[in-house]
């Protein structure tokens, strides 16, 4: 089978959108996708994008590590990353990934100084 | 003791990355700090910032002595595909000798604001789970701990992993 790899287009925002949430409901979460192929055209094709799809990114920015987040259960997700050299960092080192939104942020925002 | 919040400017990558090496002392992982001065300045002050920083500096009791840069927090912003841009803290630290001033949350609420008029529905950040100091501070400020409660895991590529995976395949 031939296929090709290429940079994301606006025009591919539907497609992109319907993949998230396909992988949403994979990883048994669809309930929180609250974006639509709209606000993804707006962020990522707009003057300032706020996001680019494609893995030699990496290799052109110089960066020196990716990093990602995998779902406990996802054995078939976990055991790819595994296979390509990647570490589990909550394993090996402890770390967890923290959240603050809605109200809780707001809290944050507007929480009294201690003088 | 007055302290002061304010944008880092190139002149505080000497003292970013002294406070970048303590904190990574606490986490016991200082001997993965690779990064030099060059690179702070370059990759948060040039054309492309790929992060952004405040700093906390107090003036000393004498009005002779120098500002001292005393807590920082690093940050970008990220994007999440369902629901839209995060604030993303990479780092935040206090000198020990400066805690329990209220110069954390006062950093804390200064990103908090500046995540909400900036339209993030989120700031997202890594706690390593033996910091019970760190861990309860967020809990008591009504984080959620993803890790925990979802189930995920952080996994890294490291250089030579991307390496190999940026190769052309055989076929």
């Amino acid at each position: 089978m031939n296929f090709k790899i290429r940079r994301a287009a606006k025009e591919d925002c539907k497609d992109i959108s319907r993949m998230i949430m396909d992988l949403a409901i994979y990883e048994k979460m669809p309930d929180q996708v609250k974006i639509s192929h709209e606000e993804l055209e707006r962020d990522g094709f707009c003057q300032n994008p706020l996001f680019e799809s494609l893995l030699s990114k990496v290799a052109e920015k110089q960066c020196v590590r990716l990093q990602l987040s995998v779902l406990n259960w996802n054995t078939p997700s976990r055991d790819f990353y595994a296979a390509k050299g990647a570490q589990d960092l909550t394993v090996t080192e402890g770390w967890h990934a923290i959240r603050f939104d809605g109200q809780n942020l707001d809290n944050l925002a507007n929480e009294a100084p201690k003088d | 003791m007055e302290y002061k919040l304010r944008k880092a400017e190139p002149r505080d990558v000497p003292d970013i990355l002294r406070l970048v090496k303590e904190l990574a002392k606490y986490e016991e992982m200082e001997h993965q700090v690779t990064l030099t001065e060059k690179e702070l300045l370059e990759d948060g002050f040039g054309d492309t910032p790929f992060y952004h920083c405040i700093i906390t500096e107090i003036q000393g009791e004498k009005s002779s002595e120098d500002r001292k840069v005393v807590g920082f927090a690093m940050y970008y912003f990220t994007y999440d595909p369902w629901v839209g841009k995060q604030l993303y803290l990479e780092e935040f630290y206090v000198m020990d000798e400066y805690r329990g001033l209220g110069i954390g949350s006062g950093i804390l609420r200064h990103l908090s604001n500046l995540a909400m008029k900036t339209r993030c529905t989120g700031m997202m950040f890594v706690v390593a789970e033996n910091n019970e100091p760190s861990v309860q501070f967020y809990k008591r400020r009504g984080a959620e701990d993803l890790s925990q409660e979802e189930g995920w895991r952080l996994f890294r590529f490291d250089k030579d992993s991307l390496v190999k995976m940026a190769a052309p395949s055989e076929e």
